[in-house]
């Protein structure tokens, strides 16, 4: 397998990413002082860079590395992007929340740049194999992550569970893995496509999916999220929700177009898929009604909107659509993903705004938000923002992301499920308008204690409500993006 | 002659720029400042439309193209445009909100929101632009929801008041199914002609005939009458809920919670207004529809004279003007539906004039009576308030039509055309309707003497009714504008020889649609007819003379002969009390939790809880004891659920 | 003579799949867990190295499955340190008492 430069360069985000991630672990032996604030600023100029790599190196076209392994696609870049900018949020994300609380160490963000290497490296992946080393990559720090906060019982029960559930999940599509590549032989993305087989690797491609339909907390794969997203401290659970997901999503699409595309095997997977899309806005958005505790109702709504997402895969698939319809079911897709980044990332940067401080049975009540309008107007403006593009309320990117998946449901002649992704949307409005008509139409709780504002935060919530403003009316330079991203090799 | 025409943009731009303004830096600015800003944007949109209009009576139709996004095969160019149709809306928006705007400087004064109060109403008018001025239907949609957002946050404005801020949800959530409704419609053209722009929909309906059969797409094997027809219903759907129609339109008596002024504007004049108008923009495409037109016709018929019943037995004031508005806006849904589509927009126009007349009377009555709303606790106050008495008066005789007024002509057009343009699909919806709208007619004259006299004639009933006082200036000075204009709006409506004036003004916009009719939908005749005219002012008078037989007059006994004549039925006519006793058990008690069981089955059962408690309520109890059990924090029963459905999948793929 | 081929070793490999899953779902031992995860991946490896070995030839099964077992170390070298924490907070490794997250 001849290794040339130009694989190593093609490269270069992750090996931005990883160096940060040593750099940062450096720190803590050598210049871990009372002040650490200058940690998120690296970790921050190295996700930057990364970003910045990324962004470079589109353009080209697609691109083989290792000898088959990895590739670097307009797919592959767009995703990766998505993901750094989620990972900017969250480092700024864990500079406000941390320091505050005096957990700020360098470990933190080692850890997130890590998993964040994985990520990247997980969405050019083009061999079984890669996907797999990938995908632990991913996780592992993942793991870490989730316990980070050592203080309360939370985060240690919530990352025993994401362990055992996640290495189950990894399991199941390994074992899925394993039996693709004995109907076929290979395991390489193209060669699994080339060589097809029957029912073997039909047995496959169900673990297969069964596997990521765990990292994406697509229903009836979601019951970890809620409880873990819950535990875990904020600005890692913003991380999963954002990171995780896009990076899964994006391997899960590139599995199913480019190595089960065949008509034959896409008239198995793509009922599979608008199934668990069904169930998964559905039931997303019927789970997050009841709550209270707005933490665990982003988690449910970060579940829901894999629905939203899985009904662009399934429109994604060949064997029902054009080529054209199909890449923009793709295009659809990566828009959802950077628009779902852009909000989510900022719903839980306000979620750690008003987090309480200290112990608390309840840090996340919705009560933490009431008289915010009149408390901090300007944070809860971008709330209000976020809340609505969440929603999919126009003038927001949520509504366009919404619009072009739809659209792209409709093209593949997926209306029920256009149909049913409306009135699961109609369901959601009422939890994210009820945080809205909290905040501007219910007074401050008598006694309660507002958690002080932090300028990181605040730059979060502003940074992203503009973005998602901005993007929201002038969406084309994005969607522009999105759609001459689409190109999957072999696809 | 089309022209390029950027100042579009600023008409909605002005005012949201005014929002933003007084939402953000607001609470900084004195009073004056905040009138100044929020006026001077309003006023400066009043000016361009004006100037819009000018240009566009030159004969010219004022474009202004945005590329908005394009991705692929989708493009949606947000275009702004200005034709005949939209420049008579945008003089009644922008005109009418500049006057509410005044008014609510008067109204409004002391309320410590003052300048958020302001900020949403300026979002409001931007947003109402934003729909009028759309050139195709993912924008008109933005301006749609911009407005039900504005709707919604004005209604529950005073949030300290808790059944105010249900209101405001009931309102936003009747408002989502109608805006799904809404949305599938939009995604059905899309998928039917490829474009939601308006000129491509034109151009595309024409194109094809009705009959052809469709082939591929979602709407394969029907016609495009069929498809168009779907399409159709879906789209009455979005009317029903924006436009509180059968069977959506509960939420607007409850959003009669929010500030008077609101109520005049959004609720009465021009937001409500917006499902005729969407019906009126894309005319051309329910021409295609006859099953749609009729369906969309019986709908605001059987609303115009539903609501009107109701509004017999309200005592509240300003209820009973809710229901008067659902009841007017069933005309104009029902002449959209006969094909009488001028007919529907001037009785928008003249609607708008006399009802946020009306509105406002009413906000200076309770304005004068510290509060009060209940008709019961007034009386007499034609003396007390001899400003606001007469500019009502003036509004009360437009709306019923005893003299002609603007309204006798609006509304008789379209009773008259009911008549004269038949569906030829269904030969006996024309006098159907005709009855509906004639029998409402008869009711809005009842309830609206009924009011007037419950509240101006007679003698005060309560001490504060006594001591009322009159408005200050400015609100006193906007009535009397808009007394004015309801006397002038009439001018639109003369049924001269070749036609009423916005008839003949509108007659290029609806050609296209009146040009598509004829197979389907047959204009009998040329004009209204003389003897409707007859027949209307006959009903009017019938109705002024039965309310002031029994709230005035000497009928005051004639519910006690009543009852010794049929003792049987004495427990339900003893006094004209009782009379709204048995109207309101009837008809209005089921809105208020009464126990009749059909009228709650209609309403306060199927929409109040299906619909609104339901969505919410349904799904959360669902959610609660079903769903949510599953949900124990047992992360191995997780991963037992995990590995079933795993096996599920396998199942699936391998059988 | 018995003849061990690909259907023997693919049995085993789901027998080992089954008892992992089954280990997963019912040990309360937050270790025992961990091996029963162990179980299924080391199933997976049969696989690869079976289906390698009969089917395909080469060794790519068998480099496939060398991966694997890094990873798996790697993981549970993360997982043994979770549960590590999960003791230090619930002061047992039980886990049906780390259920306080729910709803």
């Amino acid at each position: 397998m001849p290794v040339s430069l130009a694989d190593i360069l093609a490269l270069l985000p992750e090996i931005l990413l990883s160096l940060g991630a040593l750099l940062l672990m450096m720190t803590e032996v050598f210049l871990a002082g009372a002040r650490r604030g200058y940690q998120a600023l690296l970790a921050a100029l190295f996700t930057a860079a990364a970003f910045a790599a990324f962004l470079a190196q589109r353009g080209g076209g697609p691109r083989v590395l290792f000898g088959g392994f990895a590739v670097s696609d307009g797919f592959a870049l767009f995703a990766g992007a998505t993901i750094c900018a989620g990972l900017l949020v969250t480092v700024v994300l864990g500079a406000g929340f941390l320091a505050p609380r005096s957990a700020e160490r360098g470990e933190f963000y080692a850890l997130a740049l890590l998993a964040a290497a994985g990520m990247c490296l997980l969405v050019r992946a083009e061999d079984l194999l890669f996907v797999f080393i990938a995908l632990e990559l991913m996780s592992v720090p993942t793991y870490a992550l989730v316990a980070y906060l050592r203080t309360g019982d939370r985060p240690s029960e919530a990352a025993f569970k994401y362990f055992l559930l996640g290495a189950f999940s990894s399991a199941l599509f390994l074992y899925g893995a394993a039996l693709v590549f004995g109907a076929t032989g290979r395991t390489s993305l193209s060669g699994i496509a080339a060589a097809g087989g029957g029912k073997l690797l039909l047995a496959g491609l169900a673990l297969v999916i069964a596997g990521l339909s765990f990292k994406i907390a697509a229903v009836p794969f979601h019951m970890w999220a809620p409880d873990v997203y819950e535990g875990a401290s904020t600005p890692v659970t913003a991380f999963m929700a954002v990171g995780v997901k896009a990076a899964s999503f994006a391997v899960l699409t590139r599995i199913l177009v480019t190595a089960f595309g065949a008509p034959a095997l896409a008239a198995v997977w793509q009922p599979l898929v608008v199934a668990l899309a069904l169930l998964t806005m559905v039931f997303g958005n019927l789970l997050a009604l009841t709550q209270r505790n707005v933490k665990r109702m982003l988690a449910y709504s970060s579940v829901a909107h894999a629905g939203y997402l899985l009904v662009a895969v399934a429109a994604a698939s060949r064997g029902f659509s054009g080529p054209s319809a199909r890449g923009e079911a793709v295009s659809s897709l990566l828009f959802y993903l950077a628009a779902y980044t852009l909000t989510t990332a900022g719903a839980f940067g306000a979620l750690a705004a008003l987090e309480r401080m200290g112990p608390d049975p309840q840090p996340w009540d919705l009560d933490r938000f009431a008289g915010l309008a009149k408390r901090r107007p300007w944070a809860a403006a971008a709330t209000a923002m976020l809340m609505l593009s969440l929603a999919g309320i126009p003038p927001t990117v949520g509504f366009i992301g919404k619009l072009l998946v739809f659209k792209a449901a409709v093209d593949a002649g997926l209306v029920p499920l256009a149909i049913a992704g409306v009135l699961a949307s109609v369901v959601g409005l009422y939890y994210y308008l009820r945080v809205v008509v909290v905040m501007y139409m219910q007074p401050a709780p008598l006694g309660s204690v507002p958690t002080p504002a932090s300028w990181p935060l605040d730059l979060v919530l502003v940074a992203t409500a503009t973005l998602v403003l901005l993007f929201g009316l002038a969406p084309a330079g994005l969607a522009n993006a999105a759609l001459s991203s689409t190109g999957l090799l072999g696809g | 002659m089309i022209a390029l025409a950027p100042y579009l943009l600023w008409i909605p731009l002005l005012p949201l720029l005014g929002a933003l303004v007084l939402g953000t830096a607001g609470r900084r600015f004195g009073r004056s400042d905040v009138n100044v800003v929020a006026c001077g944007t309003v006023a400066g949109a009043l000016v361009l439309s004006l100037v819009a209009f000018v240009s566009v009576w030159h004969g010219r139709t004022l474009v202004w193209v945005l590329p908005w996004f394009s991705a692929g095969r989708i493009q949606v160019t947000a275009g702004l445009t200005a034709d005949r149709l939209t420049v008579v809306l945008l003089l009644v928006v922008t005109g009418i909100s500049l006057l509410i705007h005044v008014y609510s400087t008067g109204y409004m004064a002391g309320d410590p929101g003052y300048a958020r109060f302001f900020s949403f109403l300026n979002l409001f008018v931007g947003a109402m632009a934003i729909l009028v001025l759309a050139d195709n239907l993912v924008l008109l949609f933005i301006g749609w929801e911009g407005v039900g957002l504005c709707s919604y946050l004005l209604i529950g404005f005073w949030y300290d008041d808790d059944a105010k801020a249900t209101a405001g949800r009931k309102a936003f959530i009747v408002n989502r199914v109608g805006d799904f409704g809404f949305g599938l419609a939009v995604f059905g053209l899309l998928a039917l002609y490829g474009s939601a722009n308006f000129g491509a929909l034109l151009r595309a309906a024409t194109a094809s005939p009705p009959s052809a059969l469709l082939t591929h797409g979602i709407f394969a094997g029907l016609t495009i009458q069929g498809a168009l027809t779907i399409i159709g219903l879906f789209f009455l759907l979005g009317v029903t809920g924006k436009s509180a129609q059968i069977p959506l339109y509960v939420w607007l008596p409850d959003a009669m919670a929010g500030p008077t002024p609101v109520s005049a504007l959004i609720h009465a004049a021009t937001m409500v207004t917006a499902g005729v108008y969407l019906i009126c923009r894309i005319s051309f495409l329910f021409a295609l529809a006859p099953a749609a037109m009729l369906a969309v016709s019986l709908v605001g018929g059987i609303t115009a004279l539903f609501a009107a019943l109701i509004a017999f037995a309200q005592n509240d004031i300003k209820k009973v003007l809710a229901y008067s508005t659902i009841s007017q806006l069933g005309y104009m849904v029902m002449a959209t539906g006969v094909g009488a589509f001028w007919a529907a927009i001037l009785h928008l126009v003249t609607h708008a004039c006399f009802k946020a007349l009306l509105f406002l009377g009413s906000g200076s009555v309770i304005h004068g009576l510290h509060g009060e709303q209940d008709m019961r606790k007034m009386g007499g106050l034609r003396k007390r308030l001899p400003q606001t008495a007469f500019a009502f008066g003036v509004a009360t005789v437009a709306i019923t039509g005893v003299l002609p007024l603007s309204g006798f002509f609006s509304k008789d057009a379209i009773l008259g055309l009911t008549l004269e343009t038949g569906n030829r699909l269904y030969p006996w919806a024309p006098w159907t309707l005709y009855l509906l709208g004639s029998l409402a007619a008869l009711g809005t004259a009842f309830y609206m003497w009924r009011l007037w006299a419950m509240t101006f004639e007679g003698a005060p009933r309560t001490e504060a009714a006594g001591a009322a006082h009159e408005a200050p200036p400015s609100m006193a000075w906007v009535d009397h504008a808009l007394a004015f204009l309801s006397i002038v709006t009439l001018g639109l409506g003369l049924p001269l020889a070749g036609g009423a004036p916005l008839e003949r003004w509108l007659a290029p916009v609806f050609s296209p649609a009146v040009h598509l009719l004829p197979g389907l939908i047959l204009p009998r005749g040329e004009g209204v007819p003389w003897a409707t005219y007859g027949v209307a002012l006959a009903l009017a008078w019938g109705g002024l003379a039965v309310a002031w037989a029994l709230y005035v007059g000497a009928g005051r006994a004639l519910p006690a002969r009543f009852a010794g004549a049929f003792p049987g039925l004495y427990r339900l006519v003893a006094n004209k009390f009782y009379i709204d006793e048995l109207y309101a058990s009837l008809i209005g008690r089921p809105l208020w939790g009464g126990s009749r069981l059909f009228w709650r089955l209609l309403d306060a059962g199927l929409v109040d809880t299906v619909l609104v408690r339901g969505t919410a309520a349904t799904a959360q109890a669902f959610s609660r004891r079903v769903l949510k059990p599953f949900q124990d924090g047992d992360a191995q029963r997780y991963a037992a659920v995990m590995a079933l459905s795993a096996f599920a999948l396998l199942f699936w793929v391998l059988r | 003579m018995l003849h061990v081929g690909l259907a023997h070793f693919l049995a085993v490999g789901a027998l080992l799949f089954a008892l992992g899953a089954y280990c997963v779902t019912t040990r309360k031992n937050a270790v025992g867990i961990l091996m029963g995860v162990e179980l299924i991946l080391n199933a997976a490896n049969v696989n690869f190295v079976a289906f390698g070995h009969y089917s395909w030839g080469g060794i790519h099964g068998q480099v496939f499955a060398l991966f694997v077992i890094v990873l798996a170390a790697a993981e549970a070298a993360v997982g043994l340190a979770i549960v590590l924490t999960l003791y230090r907070h619930y002061k047992t490794i039980d886990v049906t008492r780390a259920e306080r997250l729910e709803g």
